[in-house]
């Protein structure tokens, strides 16, 4: 037996004009950013932002930093993503479906763009551009405002997953560059990259689940 | 404000030197520093000092140089295959893409990939050598090496020149020939070595150009008089030059190995050629290849290599049969495999004494790489 779905609120044609442009300065941003980091435009910005984060490093915060780090990380993210959509499957199964595929697509998309940009990290290790932990926090975030807001979540709740998941997404950015995992170019690269990922996913889903 | 190690993250670093990992944060910082900068860049630390003294009496004592225990360090590879295919699928794309323009740049990032994923206590190399330089480097080399060429070939032929005229540029192109390549080698290994880093300390070759062809063409006629039997003697030369003209900073390698000591192998190997069907040479250059190890020596650290003749063998041959059946697919698995193969039986001996080692890169041009492209005549991986 199928559940039935729940009406899902649909794009105006200016918010997809918006997304769409949001993708394009995301897609630009993310080619730019990986131009500059294999160029090795942005070293001194980059080594003055290293530099400053690593003095700031102090016992105490080691343990937060790398729990924050780790709500960006496929182990965190997965399990989140599923039991969320198992709540979202209750209102609309295909919703619930749709955000799965753009989780799974994610974090697929992050590892592929590294192959993009050879670059060491700061502690020397490759895969520096760009940050997936940024990347896929991102999406998840973006996708979640989505979800609320295309069922209609009261504005309340809206407001306060915008402001949890910016802070979220800024913690996270933050502790990578902190644990030396990342330059402040490739944290930038997977906001450019997520976000522009996360539109696309949102005008697809769209396309799909509402207007097609 | 006590520092956090910049390399292994302890916290709270009392002097210059971390109590977790051991490592100079000046000099690790600096090394940071110098990865991300590539050939020429201006540095924010001191760039030739690994440590310095305190100026006063009172100051505390200077820490123990960066030396590892005087056991055996290893050397690790991390890469994948699946790394490398997807470095070579975007090649590939981006090279069709170019009409070939894009090859340069291919090549870079394998090596930057390889080296970048190849490890010496807890620290990866880094390749700091551009598209743009392999470029212009091919460029210059075509230059040097067609322009002789075209000239000899093709000129007898278009003013119909006598048998006699033929014959003696043809004699000329040969030595031409036999000139350039070892200039190749030479200039080839200069570039590649200068774009190298450990710990953000350049690798060098200060090897004269003049000398190798020296050594390369006086190997070459004894090798042809005495139809191969110089080999041994002839390849050790080789290898000497290479590796004892090669820097890491400011420290050189040294190499103590002796042509003859290569002999009997490959007297043994020529013997056993036909009843192996050729298996005896993979014996004879495992063989090569741990005298070539084992006789180089950085400072108080000597090489050591173990690699099995039987196991060196099948990966050489597995390699060719994998390429040839996937129609070259899984060349990132060969190259994956052989980096890390040879990376497994190598060990360093005795303590890494890195004090005294500063930055002293010495400035290469990729026209020698470019032509050793031309040429065929690579001697590394990517």
């Amino acid at each position: 037996m199928t559940r039935p779905s729940a009406p899902l609120r649909s794009l105006t044609a200016a918010q997809r004009r918006r997304l769409l442009a949001l993708t394009l300065g995301g897609v630009a941003a993310f080619f730019a950013l990986a131009l500059l980091a294999q160029l090795r435009v942005l070293v001194d910005a980059e080594w003055e932002v290293q530099s400053l984060a690593q003095a700031l490093r102090t016992r105490a915060l080691e343990l937060p930093m790398r729990a924050v780090s780790s709500l960006g990380t496929g182990w965190v993210l997965g399990p989140v993503a599923a039991a969320a959509c198992l709540v979202v499957r209750v209102r609309h199964a295909g919703l619930a479906l749709a955000v799965i595929a753009a989780g799974a697509g994610a974090m697929a998309a992050a590892n592929l763009a590294k192959v993009l940009v050879i670059r060491q990290r700061p502690n020397t290790v490759l895969w520096a551009y760009p940050s997936a932990h940024t990347f896929g926090i991102v999406v998840f975030v973006s996708l979640l405002l989505y979800v609320l807001w295309a069922l209609d979540a009261p504005p309340r709740w809206r407001r306060l997953t915008l402001l949890g998941g910016a802070a979220l997404v800024l913690a996270v950015g933050a502790s990578r560059l902190y644990l030396n995992a990342h330059w402040i170019g490739d944290v930038l690269g997977g906001l450019a990259g997520g976000l522009a990922f996360a539109a696309v996913g949102v005008l697809l889903i769209d396309r799909r689940l509402v207007t097609g | 404000m006590a520092e956090p190690c910049p390399r292994c993250s302890f916290p709270d670093v009392p002097g210059d030197k971390c109590p977790q990992c051991g490592v100079l944060v000046a000099l690790y910082r600096a090394s940071l520093d110098k990865l991300r900068r590539g050939p020429g860049g201006p540095v924010h630390a001191p760039p030739a000092a690994v440590f310095q003294p305190p100026a006063s009496p009172s100051a505390p004592p200077p820490p123990v140089p960066v030396a590892g225990p005087p056991s055996t360090l290893r050397l690790s590879f991390h890469g994948s295959a699946l790394g490398l295919f997807g470095i070579q699928a975007v090649n590939a794309l981006l090279t069709l893409l170019t009409a070939g323009v894009f090859y340069f740049w291919a090549k870079t990032r394998v090596r930057r990939y390889l080296l970048g994923e190849s490890e010496l206590e807890g620290d990866r190399f880094a390749y700091h050598g551009s598209g743009r330089e392999l470029l212009v480097g091919f460029v210059k080399g075509m230059a040097v090496f067609f322009i002789p060429v075209a000239l000899l070939t093709i000129l007898p032929e278009l003013y119909q020149a006598p048998a006699e005229i033929r014959a003696a540029l043809r004699s000329l192109l040969w030595l031409v020939g036999l000139l350039i390549v070892p200039i190749a080698m030479v200039g080839a290994r200069r570039y590649r070595l200068s774009r190298m880093s450990w710990r953000g300390i350049r690798f060098s070759f200060r090897g004269s150009a003049r000398q190798f062809v020296g050594i390369f063409v006086v190997g070459t006629i004894l090798m042809s008089l005495t139809l191969g039997l110089y080999y041994p003697i002839f390849v050790t030369q080789r290898q000497a030059f290479m590796v004892s003209h090669a820097y890491f900073g400011s420290r050189k390698f040294d190499f103590d190995g002796r042509g003859r000591d290569l002999m009997r192998p490959f007297l043994v190997m020529i013997l056993l050629f036909l009843p192996t069907l050729g298996l005896s040479w993979f014996w004879f250059s495992a063989r090569r290849q741990r005298y070539f190890t084992d006789h180089t020596r950085f400072g108080a650290t000597r090489f050591r290599s173990s690699v099995p003749g039987r196991a060196l063998a099948w990966l050489q041959i597995s390699n060719v049969v994998a390429v040839v059946v996937s129609l070259g697919l899984l060349w990132p698995w060969t190259v994956v495999r052989s980096v890390a193969f040879t990376l497994r039986y190598v060990s360093l001996l005795g303590p890494l004494e890195l004090a005294d080692v500063h930055q002293d890169a010495q400035a290469a041009s990729a026209t020698g790489e470019g032509l050793a492209g031309l040429l065929d005549a690579d001697f590394g991986v990517g």
